[in-house]
């Protein structure tokens, strides 16, 4: 169910290069009361406002340009990396592949119930702030 | 159902076919009187003086008299004495009147023609009369009359001897065909017989860039005697008047000649024979053979010549006319009217006689004349036709046939008067007749129980399929049922069923339909067959590729079905995008309801992008289902960009999931192209999959690139890759079917690519690129530019850009 957190809204960017997705994904997650920023591409969020940090990274997989997992990559490089969500509209191996070169993180196949990204967002924040880089993979589409 | 036959139906049959031993004679009508066909062989071509004006010579009095026949002039022999050239040409005449019937031949001249009887099958006893240079020297065979042009050059010399007192030399100048050497030899041994064998110059045997020097060299003293010339030394074809323009530059010396048709060329003249009087003899000659006498019975004609002197030809010379001998015609003398132009002023006078008196003549004979003449203008009209019908059909694709053979039909009753004109199967898988196209077009009308049904089924059928036309009469109106077919009932009628052959089997028949019975001229059965056969093949042309065109596209949807199958994962991404956004959509929606005054602006701008999102599913999903699906080939004029957009679409983030890209550049004003869009989605489909599977294996990925540009009045496509390349000896079999590089490829892509394209009147090329990788070049013709002209000149500079 959706419902507004009660705390301090959690700050969350979401990259897809699908405007349709940015619309209603990022509508859902406002009404959760989650506070989102949406971006086209992972260099437009790379490039964003240094200023800016997030709660949580909910990222396409395949985007033009850099990949989410490249992406996301390369902020932990950086010591930069928030907790991730991963979402795709694929379903190959190659997916699952991309992903674990990134570390553990959750990975939802769209199209996917609001629920899930929710919990998927909860569990991530909630993973890091116990253990640090222990948030475990999970299956794409589950 | 029609009732066929019964009291009130009378059919009243008679076939034609060449041999006159099977005509039929009607019953009760007056036979229309037929004509068979005088051939008139000439061994120039038609547009040279001596083809145009033995023509003139023989048509004028043809006409004049009103001989019951059609005459056709044929140019045979004479150009060459290549025995290929020769054969081809007996072949095309033997053809051409292989099933008419021949009721004279008029033959000028060459001495081949004696046998030309034989060698294009015609019976020997068609009469034959052969006009020529001392004739009556020659065997004359059976069934031949001859005209003897007695009078030689020689004697033309000796006639103009006053004319030269103080020459001591004759040249004979001549060609080297055989002909050529027969009367040359004949000229020069009584020249020498005459003067002496040290005073005659031969000058045959020749080349014709040979001839000017020679001539140059000549004594001043000279006469020359331009002879016989159909081919030179080399063989090459040359006339007497070729070979006079050849010379002329050091032409010094008096010419003579032996007829009329290069006076005021340059030439002196000599005792000529006016080529057209020699047509007219021999025309008057064939009517009293068409008339019934035998040709061997007649004694050979001799035919005197007329003393002609070009006027300005002796002062330039610098001969007295004073020398001049009496009785010559001097033409073209610059003195008063009378003197110069007497000879024409009194010819004008009796030309003036003639025709009051022909006039009479015509007068008497003018409803019989007025039949010829319409025999003649029928002639030319078909003859026209079978030219504008064979050009159309020529180069034509297969999709414009069916309009085209129903237009030809159309066009072939106008030019006939018919009220019908029409093309039936007699047979084609199925035992019915089947009239598959015509004018008018009686489509969704039954043919089944029409009279011409019935005669195809019946009686009529084995006289076709021997090749023979049939002519039916319907004399008395059938008793049939008007609010049956109201439009369709027909007054009294007369058919014309004419055999057509494809490939030396009788397949289909022509029909035409006449209110009133008409006569058919041999040669125009000949020409009707000749449409009919060129419609025929068509008609057979169209089945067959359809038939290859079914095939094609079974293979095409195999190979849409393949190359589909590739794309499966991006597809399902491209489907669960939308899904992805309707769902987010609708759960916020959902829950927006729940709560106590719902927002209805937000819920409204919800509902709209859901709606977006499932039309995007939706489109994906049709597009998808097009390649899918077999369809019919429907060629539109298109959008080149359109389509390259929704294969971008369909493949982008399939290359991106296999780590490549594809770069797009769209040209701008680009025209439309006529073809059908599934098959050219297909067409870009498998080059950009095949581009994007180059890649596969190189380390370092560059973008594969699709772009559109204008070009030559048509669009260009380019997509590039920077692959490995094409292996050198794959290229020659690139577009072959079943031939691929690929472990598990079909090899028909390409293939059905190449057949797609050419079918549309387009390209496509294959190359490897110096700096890597390969390109493939797609040009499609413009719209715009359907000229078939445009179309066939374009291509081949098109992809070469």
């Amino acid at each position: 169910m959706l419902s507004p957190a009660a705390t301090d809204p959690t700050r969350i960017a979401l990259v897809d290069d699908d405007p349709s997705i940015r619309r209603g994904v990022g509508r859902m997650l406002e009404l959760s009361g989650h506070r989102v920023t949406t971006f086209g591409s992972a260099e437009a969020l790379m490039a964003g406002d240094p200023g800016l940090s997030f709660d949580c990274l909910v990222l396409d997989i395949h985007l033009p340009g850099l990949s989410g997992p490249e992406c996301y990559g390369g902020l932990q490089a950086r010591g930069d990396a928030p907790p991730a969500v991963f979402i795709t509209a694929h379903d190959a191996t190659e997916t699952q592949d991309k992903l674990q070169r990134v570390g553990p993180a959750t990975c939802l196949r769209k199209p996917f119930r609001s629920q899930q990204l929710l919990e998927a967002i909860r569990d991530a924040i909630a993973l890091a702030g116990s253990a640090p880089g222990g948030a475990t993979l999970r299956q794409c589409g589950g | 159902m029609r009732r066929l036959s019964g009291p009130l139906a009378a059919l009243w049959v008679l076939s034609w076919a060449s041999a006159p031993s099977v005509r039929a004679q009607p019953l009760a009508t007056p036979p229309a009187q037929e004509r068979g066909t005088v051939l008139v062989l000439i061994p120039v071509q038609p547009g040279r003086p001596l083809f145009d004006l033995f023509a003139r010579g023989v048509a004028n009095e043809f006409i004049r008299t009103n001989a019951p026949a059609v005459l056709s002039f044929e140019h045979l022999y004479g150009v060459s004495d290549s025995r290929t050239v020769a054969d081809r040409q007996i072949d095309f005449v033997r053809a051409k009147y292989r099933d008419v019937r021949i009721d004279a031949i008029i033959a000028l001249a060459h001495p081949q023609y004696l046998q030309v009887r034989e060698r294009l099958d015609l019976p020997r006893t068609a009469p034959l009369i052969f006009i020529g240079e001392q004739a009556s020297r020659r065997a004359r065979p059976p069934h031949a009359a001859f005209i003897d042009v007695t009078d030689t050059l020689v004697d033309s010399w000796a006639f103009m001897r006053p004319l030269f007192p103080r020459h001591h030399h004759v040249a004979v100048l001549g060609g080297s065909a055989p002909a050529d050497r027969m009367t040359s030899r004949a000229t020069l041994a009584a020249m020498r017989e005459r003067v002496g064998e040290a005073r005659v110059i031969d000058l045959t045997n020749l080349a014709l860039s040979e001839m000017p020097a020679r001539v140059g060299r000549l004594p001043a003293d000279t006469v020359l005697l331009l002879d016989s010339a159909v081919a030179d030394r080399t063989g090459r074809p040359i006339t007497a008047r070729s070979v006079l323009a050849t010379i002329k530059p050091t032409l010094r010396v008096a010419t003579l000649v032996s007829n009329d048709a290069m006076l005021g060329e340059g030439v002196l003249g000599g005792t000529l024979y006016r080529v057209e009087d020699l047509g007219t003899q021999a025309a008057r000659l064939a009517a009293r053979i068409l008339e019934g006498t035998p040709p061997d019975t007649v004694p050979v004609q001799r035919l005197a010549a007329t003393p002609i002197i070009d006027a300005r030809e002796l002062e330039r010379l610098g001969i007295s006319e004073s020398r001049v001998p009496p009785g010559t015609t001097l033409l073209w003398r610059h003195k008063g009217l009378w003197e110069a132009y007497r000879a024409w002023i009194l010819g004008g006078i009796s030309v003036f006689m003639l025709q009051t008196a022909l006039i009479a003549g015509l007068l008497a004979e003018r409803r019989r004349r007025r039949a010829t003449q319409g025999a003649l203008a029928e002639r030319l009209r078909v003859q026209a036709l079978v030219a504008e019908i064979s050009t159309d059909f020529a180069n034509l694709r297969s999709d414009g046939l069916d309009t085209r053979i129903a237009d030809s039909l159309e066009r072939l009753a106008a030019a006939l008067e018919a009220e019908d004109c029409a093309l039936w199967t007699l047979r084609w898988g199925q035992d019915r007749p089947q009239r598959v196209s015509g004018w008018p077009d009686t489509l969704g009308v039954p043919e089944a129980g029409s009279l011409v049904e019935d005669a195809l089924l019946t009686w009529a059928r084995p006289r076709l399929e021997r090749g023979e036309e049939v002519q039916i009469q319907d004399l008395v109106e059938f008793a049939r049922d008007t609010a049956d077919a109201p439009s369709r009932r027909p007054g009294p009628a007369t058919w014309l069923l004419l055999p057509v052959r494809v490939e030396a089997e009788v397949i289909g028949v022509l029909t035409l339909r006449h209110a009133r019975a008409q006569e058919w001229s041999a040669p125009t059965l000949v020409d009707l067959r000749t449409i009919g056969e060129i419609i025929a093949t068509a008609f057979v042309r169209k089945r067959t590729d359809a038939a290859m065109r079914r095939q094609l596209e079974t293979l095409a949807h195999v190979n849409r079905v393949a190359s589909l199958g590739e794309l499966a994962a991006s597809l399902a991404h491209e489907l669960n995008q939308p899904l992805a956004a309707i769902l987010s959509n609708a759960e916020v929606a959902q829950h927006l309801l729940e709560g106590h005054d719902p927002p209805v602006e937000e819920l409204r701008a919800i509902i709209a992008d859901v709606i977006a999102d499932d039309e995007r599913a939706g489109g994906i999903i049709r597009n998808m289902r097009s390649m899918l699906r077999r369809h019919d080939i429907d060629a539109t004029p298109i959008d080149v960009n359109a389509v390259a957009t929704e294969i971008t679409r369909l493949v982008a983030h399939d290359a991106q999931l296999r780590g490549g890209s594809l770069d797009v550049e769209l040209g701008a004003a680009l025209p439309p192209v006529t073809i059908d869009a599934i098959q050219l989605k297909q067409v870009l489909l498998n080059l950009v999959v095949n581009a994007v599977d180059a890649m596969a294996a190189i380390r370092v990925r560059r973008a594969v690139s699709l772009s559109t540009r204008a070009s030559d009045g048509g669009v260009l496509i380019q997509v590039r890759d920077h692959g490995p390349g094409i292996p050198a000896h794959a290229l020659p079999r690139l577009f072959d079917a079943f031939f691929t590089t690929k472990p598990d490829g079909l090899g028909v892509g390409l293939a059905i690519s190449r057949s797609i394209l050419e079918a549309a009147g387009g390209r496509i090329r294959a190359e490897n690129m110096p700096d890597g990788g390969a390109r493939f070049l797609v040009w499609l013709p413009g719209s715009t530019a359907t000229s078939r002209a445009e179309r066939a000149a374009a291509p081949a500079t098109g992809v070469t850009a």
